[in-house]
């Protein structure tokens, strides 16, 4: 295993370090006792959060493996040893200034990354009704579940400072991210193959954009009921405007630029209520354009 | 049966299939053969009412309904951050189908697709497609990356499909073909010629002029 580790780790490192440039690594070596020791000491006691911040960086490493299968069998034990050798500087500094309790977090945040289920083989599983697939392939490609404690966290906030706006805030977030699912374009061929034709099929999109939006938002919506009952009216607009989005993308499949603008127009009269009056004209190019998609006409 | 009239198919100004007329009057296996770009896959989009063409092709007498033809391109038209699972579950959804079949290969269920191989996307999307019953089948090298192991089951496959169904099998590899097919279609300078079986050993002296 030790083998294991030191190739992983020489692996990784050889984008920064030349192979046998021993007049590279001396300077490397004493630039980094510089960096740490005339740098980084004298910091470390004002600042001992701060450094913390280099979890990041082991984040944003694991982030990047793509050896995982390879050392699936000592998968726990080879990124642990391997976490804590590119920490070695940062733990270093924690012990001779005497700060403990921070090696023990940076140890916790290394052991949180690496039991992140993603890299066990465990693909997490979305409630979503898959007729259209993109939301779980954007939730699990983007990670969107990490919307949520933010989100709450602005809500909770928003509500104990009296801070409405906080609360739209985190709902706005919420739904430019669902925003980006519902422009996501389904494979024409998909489409074509599909039992249900036309209007059926749009219908059937709206329903699954609707289900799987509730099932999004419901989290947000029972937190804001324990807060203010009154406030849920606003679920009622962002729903619909999630519908009008839909529509939107099938209206004009091809062009990204069109279904940007059309939205915006929409977004920004909503207050006229334009979305509710081209609601059917949208439905109705909607319907016209998946129709066509089905039925390839004979010509050449 | 089968009638089949491509008069003419155009890619912009590329003339890719001019004056196909066959018949294919009983079920079985169907193997599609020709050079890269010859045709092949656009013979089956035609097939398939995947792609617009001058002509028509009917099945009993009636213009092809494209709900009768199941298609497995080349490059199967997968979804990388699903399982598996989640794909055919997606196509069941598509398809309209209530009850979800067994799977025809053995697939890791908690992988995305994103982590397979070529031949284990492949697998993916046959156990999606072939959930579903066709009157035609079209298999675009279909070969390509499978394993040995697979490359036997699907035949067994095909076998068992083409005793009461049309099935086409397009590959580069011609000894399956001779194996399994009843004719084969060779695609050349937007034409098909027709090889019976007795006539497979032709083929190769067909290409040995190139």
């Amino acid at each position: 295993m030790l083998g294991l580790i030191y190739f992983i780790t020489v692996n990784n490192l050889r984008s920064y370090f030349g192979r046998k440039d021993l007049l590279f690594y001396f300077i490397g070596l004493l630039s980094l006792l510089f960096l740490l020791f005339k740098g980084l000491y004298p910091q470390i006691e004002k600042y001992p959060v701060w450094f913390l911040a280099f979890v990041i960086e082991i984040f944003r490493i694991h982030q990047r493996r793509k050896d995982f299968f390879i050392i699936r069998r000592l998968y726990f034990s080879i990124l642990f040893c391997e976490y804590i050798i590119y920490s070695i500087p940062i733990l270093i500094l924690y012990a001779i200034s005497d700060q403990w309790e921070y090696i023990l977090i940076l140890l916790f945040f290394i052991l949180t990354i690496i039991l992140l289920p993603r890299y066990r083989g465990n693909v997490v599983k979305y409630p979503f009704f898959v007729f259209s697939p993109f939301w779980t392939i954007f939730f699990r490609k983007n990670k969107l579940f990490l919307l949520y404690p933010i989100s709450v966290f602005l809500i909770i906030k928003g509500f104990t400072i009296n801070n409405i706006g906080l609360v739209y805030f985190s709902l706005a977030l919420f739904f430019f991210g669902v925003y980006n699912i519902l422009t996501q374009r389904e494979l024409k061929y998909h489409i074509c193959i599909s039992v249900y034709k036309g209007e059926k099929y749009l219908l059937k999109q709206l329903k699954n954009t609707l289900a799987n939006s509730i099932i999004v938002f419901s989290p947000l919506i029972m937190l804001i009921m324990f807060y203010d009952i009154v406030q849920i009216w606003i679920f009622f607009p962002i729903l619909f405007l999630l519908l009008e989005v839909n529509l939107i993308k099938y209206a004009f499949f091809e062009n990204d630029i069109h279904q940007v603008l059309v939205f915006i127009f929409c977004l920004v009269l909503f207050p006229f209520l334009l979305p509710l009056v081209a609601f059917p004209y949208l439905y109705y190019l909607s319907v016209k354009n998946i129709k066509l998609f089905q039925d390839v006409k004979t010509g050449y | 049966m089968l009638k089949l009239v491509i008069e003419k198919k155009y890619y912009r100004k590329n003339k890719v299939l001019e004056s196909i007329d066959f018949e294919i009057s009983s079920n079985g296996i169907y193997g599609v053969i020709g050079k890269n770009g010859a045709g092949k896959t656009t013979l089956f989009q035609c097939i398939a009412s995947q792609t617009p063409y001058s002509g028509y092709i009917h099945l009993n007498d009636k213009p092809i309904d494209k709900d009768a033809v199941g298609w497995c391109p080349t490059n199967p038209f997968v979804y990388d951050y699903l399982t598996s699972v989640e794909f055919k579950s997606f196509f069941a959804k598509l398809y309209g189908l209530k009850k979800v079949n067994n799977d025809l290969f053995d697939l890791p269920k908690n992988q995305l697709i994103k982590e397979f191989s070529t031949g284990m996307k492949k697998k993916a999307y046959l156990n999606a497609l072939l959930q579903k019953k066709y009157s035609i089948y079209l298999f675009d090298e279909v070969f390509n990356g499978l394993d040995i192991e697979s490359v036997f089951t699907f035949e067994k496959i095909i076998r068992k499909l083409g005793e009461s169904n049309i099935v086409f099998v397009s590959s580069h590899i011609l000894p399956p073909l001779f194996k399994i097919c009843k004719n084969i279609f060779l695609i050349e300078d937007s034409n098909i010629k027709k090889f019976k079986k007795n006539e497979f050993d032709q083929i190769e002296s067909f290409f040995d002029k190139y």
